[in-house]
């Protein structure tokens, strides 16, 4: 039995489908959802989160339907991008508001902030007013929310948007190590690098639909077909390009060449070496991720974050 | 009764955190308010001319007619406090009902407390319960305040005016409690408007939200002072059977048509 799957969900919001047809079935790990705006990625969140009823098909949370049976929503917790932290109170009262929400005694929350607090670090925000944090203080004490009780699987809906650098790396570094502590973490993202760096595995949401998941390199693969890597070198590749059958084609220093793989990559740069022509740099042009990113969206050339 | 359990847990902890969030002012608000009507009694009663010769004169026939041969002073004392006093109660406990009903509801949705409360383990019913408990006891805690608050001083004042009226445990009851389900009906019309039109009450229209659910308060303030040959025990009663229909109508309204998913699209 998988952690979470979904079977033929389709959700939306009164005659619109954002969701259509989802299958999904996901075990512990750190799962990226990735998709333009309007694929569906806040819409599939909800509905795990028993937020969304579906119009249709099945959702499992370790064999329970959170719609049917609520005890099951334990399960799951929700962290937005909007921290939904009661702004005049601290943090240690909010934390306990939803800990009485969750049904925990006191003694239970001690234990649980006690736990959340050597995972996140609390120490120095817990007695301010929400009001008087900034957003990536708001934003750990919300993390801090979503894990009392422990939940299996952790929804993060874009939860670094307006968080300082330093801020979204060290709740990355906190995902991943729940992630690592065997959580299943939905974690939806625009940023390609954040994405890149930390996913096992991606979900490509388009038009509510699931186009692709695996790792990142396979979805790519699948998607978007043979890579653009870029050659710089001392002198012309061009007839060494045309001795192999490859168009001669340069985006300023570097010569581009079109390679399924690494591996196809290393022997035109091995055919470069036995013609004694000296190669300075030979590397992806395109994050995979951007190239996916771009397929998905149909829109070439907009630009990214 | 699992449902039960559930639904006043959650209750409890809404309660608890608006305690926490509100602390004195919780007891402030409606103190303030009462002493508002109570300044109100106080002017009338003891600033010679602030009354107009007719309102004067109504106020003295009036306290005449219902309390018999008592002194000018402690007649209109008297008027003030039975017969405006306890439909003030009721208008000013139903502001306060009205922002109530928006805070649990409309600001709870728009800081994405509402989304995160229905992926809680409860039921969509156990929540809707359970804001209607929350709402409810804020509402109810603040009329107790109120009521108390301007009864207890104005019962206060008529002693040291020398009144010798003695009332009856139903007239003292009936003003005390017939401020309570107006003020509960104003809180359900204001969360009915929150839960039907989530949008229009957050954006700037939160005080024609207000002016609506007040009315039921508001008019009988005006029937007390536009029909004074209506027997005001009698108005009372209306009021308060009023109040009590009106609140059953709304809450039974509210939980066929209340959807947390549409709430939550809207």
């Amino acid at each position: 039995m998988s952690t979470l799957e979904l079977r033929g969900v389709s959700a939306g919001y009164r005659d619109k489908l954002a969701l259509q047809g989802v299958d999904l079935s996901l075990e512990h790990g750190l799962h990226v959802v990735l998709g333009p705006n309007g694929a569906g990625k806040t819409t599939l969140f909800r509905v795990v989160a028993g937020v969304l009823q579906p119009q249709s098909g099945t959702i499992s949370l370790l064999g329970e339907d959170p719609h049917r049976e609520p005890e099951a929503k334990r399960r799951v917790s929700y962290l937005m991008h909007r921290t939904a932290l009661a702004s005049d109170i601290s943090v240690r009262d909010n934390l306990m508001f939803w800990s009485r929400v969750l049904g925990l005694s006191s003694a239970d929350f001690e234990r649980e902030l006690e736990r959340v607090n050597s995972e996140l670090e609390l120490a120095d925000i817990l007695e301010c007013r929400v009001r008087t944090l900034s957003r990536g203080q708001a934003q750990r004490a919300s993390v801090a929310r979503a894990l009392l009780a422990n939940p299996l699987i952790l929804l993060c809906d874009e939860p670094t948007n307006g968080l300082d650098p330093i801020a979204a790396e060290k709740l990355r570094y906190s995902l991943r190590l729940l992630a690592a502590n065997g959580r299943l973490i939905l974690y939806s993202t625009h940023n390609l690098q954040e994405a890149s760096a930390i996913a096992d595995n991606v979900i490509v949401l388009s038009e509510g639909r699931v186009r692709e998941r695996g790792t990142i390199d396979f979805v790519a693969s699948q998607l978007v077909g043979p890579r653009s890597y870029g050659i710089r070198a001392k002198t012309d590749l061009t007839p060494l390009l045309k001795r192999l059958g490859r168009p001669a084609l340069r985006d300023g220093a570097f010569w581009l060449v079109d390679c399924r793989d690494e591996a196809e990559l290393a022997e035109i740069v091995q055919a470069c070496v036995r013609d004694g022509i000296m190669i300075y740099e030979a590397r992806p042009m395109q994050n995979a991720l951007e190239r996916l990113y771009r397929k998905v969206n149909h829109t070439p050339g907009e630009a990214l974050s | 009764m699992k449902t039960i359990n559930g639904t006043l847990r959650l209750a409890k902890a809404l309660l608890w955190r608006s305690r926490r969030q509100q602390g004195r002012r919780i007891l402030l608000y409606p103190l303030g308010y009462a002493a508002l009507i109570l300044g109100v009694w106080l002017v009338a009663v003891y600033t010679p001319g602030i009354l107009t010769g007719v309102t004067q004169r109504a106020l003295e026939r009036s306290a005449a007619l219902r309390f018999g041969n008592v002194p000018g002073r402690v007649g209109i004392a008297l008027v003030m406090m039975f017969m405006e006093g306890p439909y003030l109660v009721a208008l000013f406990s139903s502001v306060a009902a009205a922002s109530i009903a928006q805070s649990c509801v409309t600001v709870e949705r728009s800081r994405g407390g509402l989304e995160l409360l229905v992926s809680a383990p409860y039921s969509h019913r156990e929540i809707f319960s359970a804001l209607l408990l929350q709402s409810i006891g804020l509402t109810a805690a603040t009329w107790l305040m109120l009521a108390v608050g301007f009864l207890g001083t104005t019962t206060v004042g008529l002693m040291l005016l020398g009144s010798t009226v003695h009332w009856t445990s139903a007239q003292i009851g009936l003003a005390l409690i017939m401020p309570l389900p107006l003020a509960v009906w104003s809180n359900l019309i204001a969360l009915l408007l929150a839960v039907r039109f989530p949008r229009a009450t957050s954006q700037g229209t939160i005080g024609m939200t207000r002016i609506i659910a007040v009315q039921p308060a508001f008019l009988f303030l005006l029937a007390g002072n536009f029909r004074p040959d209506i027997d005001p025990m009698r108005l009372a009663e209306i009021a308060l059977l009023s109040g009590v229909m009106g609140t059953l109508l709304v809450a039974t309204v509210l939980f066929r048509r209340f959807r947390l998913d549409a709430l939550l699209a809207g």
